[in-house]
Formats: C-alpha cells, structure tokens, sequence
C-alpha cells in the first residue's frame, strides 16, 4: 500500500504534464463560427425596411465585404437582404452538419454530402411545388420540366425539395492538349485512337518541352484513376470527373464500373502505364500534385474544366513562354460510341429547411429576381455608371473599370443566385473574365460539344447507395481499376471484380437505381 | 473538508469540466443504438437495438479491416512506444545544455505540422523524383513508388508516426528523469558503477512508474490509430493493408452522415479499449506493482 502511495507521488508530474497535453491538443474547435447574422429586418439606405435572411453558399473564393455598393443594388432591387455565408469545401459538409444539429441552420443553404437526402426523408425539408409557382415564377419557367421531374424522383412523395443547379449545353469537360508541343513534334491534333497513341509516344520520346530531358509525361491522371474520363469515354463509359456513372446496358441501368466496355478500357490504361505514356505516378496524385505537373511543363495531354483552363494557361505561360493550350476532339475508337459524360444536375444548388418556412416567399422572391434581365446584366456587366454605360440604348461594358474581385462578388457562386446556366451566359461571362483566352476556352467549347453527352444517372440522389459505402464511395471500382491498370492484377480477372462488386451490394444499389430510373423517367 | 475547503474550490472548475464535458457526452452514445435522426434529436429517433452493430459486424471486408487495425496498431505499440524513451535517454546523457536544448527543439517540431502536411512531405520524398529513389538510383536500383506499394504501406506509417510524435512523447520522460535524485547517481558514481549500470539501475527503474502509465494509457487507445494519418497516407492501391476501422467508419458513416453507425464503432472501440487497459492494469499490478488506480 505504502509503495502504491509513493509511486502515485512519483508519477505526478508526469500526469500532471500528461492531463496538459490532452487538454492542450484533445479538442479541437468544433462547434459553430457562424458569426452573429440573424434573420433580424434591418434598414437599408433609403431607411426603409427591408426583409432579411441567412444565405449559406457553397464556397466563396473572395473575403465577403461586409459593406459594398453592390449589396445596396440587390436591396434596392428586391427589397431583400441576403446575409451570405460560407465555409471552405474541405470541411463543408461537417460545418453544415454540425450547424444542423445545433439548430441553427441558415434559412436558405446549399446542401452537401448526403445532407439533401437526410433532410427529405427525416422531414426537415421544406416542399416548394406550390410556393415556386407562387413567388418565383421566372425561375419556375426556366427550368425545363424533365427537370422539376428528375427533383421530383429524388424524393420518396415525389415533391420538389430543392432547387438543383443546372448547367445546360454547355460542354463542361474537354481534352485538353499543349499546342506548342503538337507543333514541336511536328503533329496534328489525334483524331482516333492510333493518333492518339501515336501522339503520346512522340511526346514521350521527342523532347516536346525541348529542355532537353526526357522528363515528359505524355498524359497523367488522378489518384483513384481520375480526371481521365476522356479514355473511358472513348469506349462509350460513362464517366464523371473520374467516378463511374450509371448508364443504360440492354435496357437497364448499369454500374459503368462493371460494364464490359470498361473491361476495355482498363486494358487500354493498362497499355498506357506499362509504356509509360501514362504518368506511373497516377494512382499517386493528389489533385495539387497533379496541377503542379501540369503547370511546370510536364504533362502533354489532360482532361479538364475549359472554363478553369486560363488559371493552368497563365501559371504555364511562366515556365515556359512558348507553351499553347489546344481542345482535342475524343478519339475514335473502332467498334465503340465514344462520349464525354455530362452531368447538368451534378449538384443541388439550395434547400430551404422545414423550420424557416416562414422565410419562403421572401427567398424565393429573392431568388426569382436573379432570372430578371437586370439581374443578368448586373451578373455579367456590374453597374450602370460604374462599370458599364449606356450608349445608343446598348450596353457599352468597361473594362477598365471593373475588377477582378467586383467580377467574382457578383458572378456566379457570391452574390448571384442564378441556377440555370446556359451556353450564352458562359460565352458572355467568359469574354470577360479570360480576356483573349477565351478564344481558346471557345475552341475547347467548339471541339468537345459534338461529344458531350447527357448521361443517364444525372439527378440521381445518392440515396440509392444507403448502406453501401463501398459502392457508394466507389472503394471497390478504385481498388480494382488501379490493379488492372499497374497491372498487378491481369485484365481477365475482371469478371471475378465484377463478381465481388455485385456480393459486396452492387446487386441491391443496382435494384434501386433502375427503380428511380423508372420513377424519373414516367 | 473544512479544513481543506480552498482545495475543495480550486478542484471545483476541473471537477465540473470533466462532468460536462467528458462524462456528459458519454450520454450521447445511446445513439448507437437509435436511427438517429437529426431534426428529432435523441428524444425522437427511434430505437433500433443492435442493428448497426449488426451492420459492423456483417460487413464482408471486416476481417481486413480489423487485421489492419491490429497490425498497425500493434507496430505502433512495439516501435512507436519505446522510441521516446529511448530518445529521452539518449537527450538526457547530452552534457551540453544548448545542444541538448536545440536537439529537443528539432525533435519536437514535426509535432506541430498537421498529417495533411506531412502526408504531402512523404508522398513528395518516396516520389520518382523524390530523394529516396534518388539514392535507390545512386545505387544503381530500380525506382520504387512506394506510397503504392502494400508492402511498404504499413513501415511507412508506423515510421512516419514515429517521426512526428516521438520528439513530443519524450517530453514526459524528460521531465520525469529531472525528478530523480542526483545523490543516487553520486553515491552510484563512488561505488564504482558505470554509466550503463547507472542506466539500468537507477534512471529506468525511477522512470518505469511513468513508463507503465503511459503505456496502459496507450493500451487503453490500442483501436485508436488516428483516422487523420491513414486517410492521408491511403490510396486505393494500399486498401488491402491500410484499411482500418477508421478509415471503413468514414465511408460507411461519415459520409452517409448516419452518426448511429459511427456512434456504435466508437463505442466498439471504447470497450475494446476498457477491457484492454482493464486487464493490461491489472498484469501490471501484479507482475510490477504500478497501476493506474
């Protein structure tokens, strides 16, 4: 007993140190930062009242001012103060959870994750059927209504829970090829598959960035074997910045993972790394190391975002002055119906929860004057006498007057609540903001339309994988398509992935999503 | 207590922090046995019994999963835990303060470095490019990738562990040597005995009590590998030894947001790690005397 006393005596320090160190570093900040914005009617500057509420956004690039010129545009406008919020994308989805459990939810938010299907099926999702026709009559129009009926399928009462973003026509994803090193190794632009090939062996073996190594990787993808979707597509595989979609196979909705089509096309990725045209260091890249390769000079072909190319473009002008970015058709692959997959409902722009129902008509109010034809103008040209003048009737833009950052604030994704994107409206806003480049963004446009395809999947709610993470998160697909394609496994294993991927859930997500694909198709 | 009674009040604070917010939370565990629901609360959800232990327990990979649990856990537990002491030992036979200051320092720094940062460090040193296929060359071998490599996987994580926590975890036993009375080493110094029969007869059985406690307290987290190193350091083609419990909780819970699934592995991992320290306190107390209570 005595020894039992004296040892506790001895190790006290050491506890005492112990207890510091758990409280220093064991809780991290977890709880709510969401500032001191309530849903309190303030005055604008005429002294009037002017309605209020929360406005959680996806995440915003600029620092928020807290005061802008702009603001009191929008106010003056509607007659509605939109409070913005945001929280960066790496931890976006536990921010918006955490606020939900803690009650204080934004009255107007983009959902994340699987928060969209949480709120519907646990009731806390406020049904706009009626409401939208009521109070927000321009954006009811505008969207199609195979779309209002794709929302509708995402729910189990077939009502409208949200209001999804719609990204239409607009190619969003293109090949995207150096010119300069075309040129240099004295190439056109590959047409088909043999091309294609040929194309990355002469970038592989000719010195295409003429820095006189052989440090050139003809074409390089991401961890998870993503951001290659063109050489899925080539085989007809519906893929989505790297995931398998869904797509109709005889008739019936099909895991494009799983598809004999991606039997192929893993054997031709596998081809690829073993004569080192494709990056070895793919299933190694973070989306960051990725970028840094292709912004130091390195990577000859990729597949990316046209509209983000300029970003890519002035980091590689840098290195090297000569560089030239250049849109690729998808090469022709003999036998099979190449596309590039599109996704116009890919995310869910904003929900409105069951608790602020009182809010509604003022949101969607709100929301509708952003489908006005001022509104557009002020989106894409900022203010009348500030950045923009009337001349014979006509809009005559500054650009001398307007800034990046006034760009950003009322452009898509900070002020503006436009959901529906068309072809026109990124041709407009691209002119301003990529100057000359977007002569090349149009040409990627040009190229990679005839390609695009809507795929079937699109609208989906991930709901259909509840209790399936592995399909859900694709950990099976990842793990296996990164074997065939090192080559660690042999392609004619397939079949026994295909087998694993069914027993592991595959068969009963497969059930639920050709029960929603005949729901959303009626 | 009357007697005592400021003691009384300045235990109070520490006494009600651990009430709110260690003990009261336990509470919440009893979602693990809901379909929790987050608009209706614990009141509201409904009871489901064992279903998501069920669900655990069902999952075809579980076996991997836990094999990797144990087996990193497991490295960590026989490499990781005698590397800061033996770091401290070696820190303390340093004579030169401002060495043995800096050294400590240096040790220490990657603590602060979050694993999003240094996953980056090692994927960028085990790169093609990086420095260890730059030596591999030198000597006339073939590059390895060896973030891609299951073999590698599991050394890598346990070294990298070592790396950024040991210089940290020495702290304790530094301070716990300079509590050992400088009269034991003299007497010993005159009776002839030298510095490894000093080492073995005076600094580690004075450090053993801190030694065991820190132990069983690693024991007691033996299921906790920290969910932040492996999700840096895992990729598909490492799955089949880098994927732990953490890691299976993540995808099955975390993203489908069902807090009951990840609530049920959390309170899995609680007991294993009770029975663990339970029983680990109890050899302890028999074979060496020390214990926690």
């Amino acid at each position: 007993m005595r020894k039992r006393v004296r040892n506790v005596q001895s190790v006290g320090m050491a506890i005492v140190l112990l207890t510091g160190l758990l409280i220093g570093c064991g809780k991290s900040n977890a709880v709510n930062e969401t500032g001191d914005q309530t849903g309190e009617a303030g005055a604008n500057n005429k002294g009037e009242q002017v309605e209020s509420f929360r406005f959680l956004k996806a995440p915003i690039s600029i620092e928020i001012p807290g005061q802008h010129p702009y603001y009191d545009y929008v106010i003056s406008k509607t007659g509605i103060d939109a409070k913005l919020e945001t929280f960066p994308w790496n931890d976006y989805t536990q921010r918006l959870q955490t606020i939900i459990a803690s009650g204080d939810i934004p009255e107007l938010f983009r959902p994340a994750g699987t928060i969209d299907q949480t709120l519907i099926t646990q009731g806390g999702a406020l049904a706009l059927d009626d409401l939208l026709q009521e109070y927000a009559p321009n954006l009811w129009k505008k969207f199609p209504e195979e779309v209002w009926n794709k929302v509708r399928a995402a729910s189990d009462d077939g009502k409208i829970y949200y209001i999804p973003k719609y990204d239409s026509d607009m190619p969003g994803r293109s090949i995207i090829m150096r010119k300069d090193w075309l040129e240099n190794v004295g190439m056109e632009v590959p047409t088909t598959l043999e091309e294609y090939v040929e194309v990355l062996k002469a970038f592989r073996d000719k010195d295409p960035n003429q820095n006189g190594q052989k440090d050139e990787l003809p074409t390089s993808g991401r961890e998870g074997a993503r951001w290659m979707d063109s050489m899925f597509g080539m085989y007809g595989v519906a893929m989505f910045e790297g995931y398998p979609e869904w797509q109709v196979v005889d008739g019936q909705m099909m895991y494009a993972g799983i598809t004999p089509n991606m039997k192929e096309a893993l054997a031709f990725l596998h081809m690829l790394y073993k004569e080192k045209l494709l990056d070895n260091e793919t299933f190694l890249n973070k989306s960051d190391t990725w970028n840094a390769k292709i912004q130091s000079d390195k990577v000859g072909v990729w597949f990316h975002i046209p509209y983000q190319a300029n970003t890519v473009f002035d980091n590689l002008k840098k290195v090297n002055p000569n560089a030239e970015l250049i849109g690729a058709p998808l090469p022709k692959v003999e036998g099979y119906d190449g596309f590039i997959s599109q996704k116009p409902l890919a995310f869910i722009d904003y929900m409105i929860p069951k608790a602020a129902a009182e809010y509604a008509p003022t949101i969607l109010k709100y929301l509708d004057w952003w489908y006005s034809e001022e509104a557009e103008t002020f989106m894409i040209y900022g203010l009348e006498n500030d950045t923009w003048v009337k001349e014979d009737g006509k809009i005559k833009y500054l650009p001398e007057k307007d800034t990046q950052e006034k760009m950003t604030l009322r452009g898509n994704g900070t002020m503006s609540a436009l959901s529906y994107y068309d072809t026109d409206f990124f041709e407009k806003t691209s002119e301003l903001l990529h100057g000359e480049f977007t002569n090349v963004i149009q040409q990627m446009w040009e190229t990679a339309r005839p390609f695009s395809r809507f795929i079937e999947s699109d609208g989906m709610p991930n709901s259909v994988y509840n209790g399936f993470g592995d399909i859900g998160s694709h950990k099976i697909y990842q793990e296996y398509a990164a074997k065939f394609i090192i080559g660690e496994l042999p392609i004619e294993k397939f079949d026994e992935y295909v087998e694993l991927w069914k027993k592991s859930g595959g068969d009963e997500v497969t059930k639920k999503v050709n029960e929603w694909y005949q729901k959303s198709n009626q | 207590m009357r007697k005592h009674w400021i003691l009384y009040v300045m235990a109070f604070p520490g006494l009600l922090w651990f009430l709110l917010f260690r003990y009261v939370p336990v509470l919440g565990s009893v979602i693990a046995f809901q379909d929790f629901q987050i608009f209706n609360g614990i009141g509201d959800s409904p009871w489901v019994g064992f279903k998501h232990f069920e669900y655990i327990f069902t999952y075809s990979n579980l076996i991997d999963v836990l094999r990797n649990t144990l087996l990193i856990s497991l490295y960590q537990l026989v490499f990781g835990f005698p590397a800061p002491v033996i770091l401290a030992l070696m820190l303390n036979e340093v004579r030169k303060k401002w060495f043995k200051r800096s050294l400590q320092t240096l040790f220490y720094l990657p603590h602060f470095i979050s694993w999003v940062i240094i996953g980056g460090i090692f994927f960028e040193l085990l790169s093609l490019d990086g420095i260890v296929n730059g030596l591999v060359r030198q000597f006339g071998g073939e590059p390895i990738l060896f973030m891609q490599q299951p073999e590698y996987f599991r050394s890598i994580v346990v070294l990298s562990s070592i790396w950024k926590e040991v210089g940290w975890s020495a702290i304790i036993y530094l301070a716990a040597l300079t509590g050992i009375n400088p009269s034991l080493y003299e007497a010993a110094t005159v009776d002839g005995a030298g510095k490894w029969r000093q080492l073995t007869s005076i600094t580690l059985p004075s450090l053993l009590p801190t030694i065991m406690i820190l132990l069983l307290l690693r024991i007691g987290n033996f299921l906790e590998l920290g969910f932040e190193q492996i999700y840096v350091f895992l990729t598909p083609l490492t799955f089949s030894v880098g994927d732990i419990l953490d890691t299976y909780v993540f995808r099955a819970g975390v993203l489908e947001g069902n807090y009951s699934v990840t609530t049920a592995v959390g309170l899995f991992k609680s007991v294993v790690g009770f029975t663990m320290l339970w029983v680990g306190n109890y050899i302890s107390r028999k074979s060496t005397g020390e214990s926690l209570y």
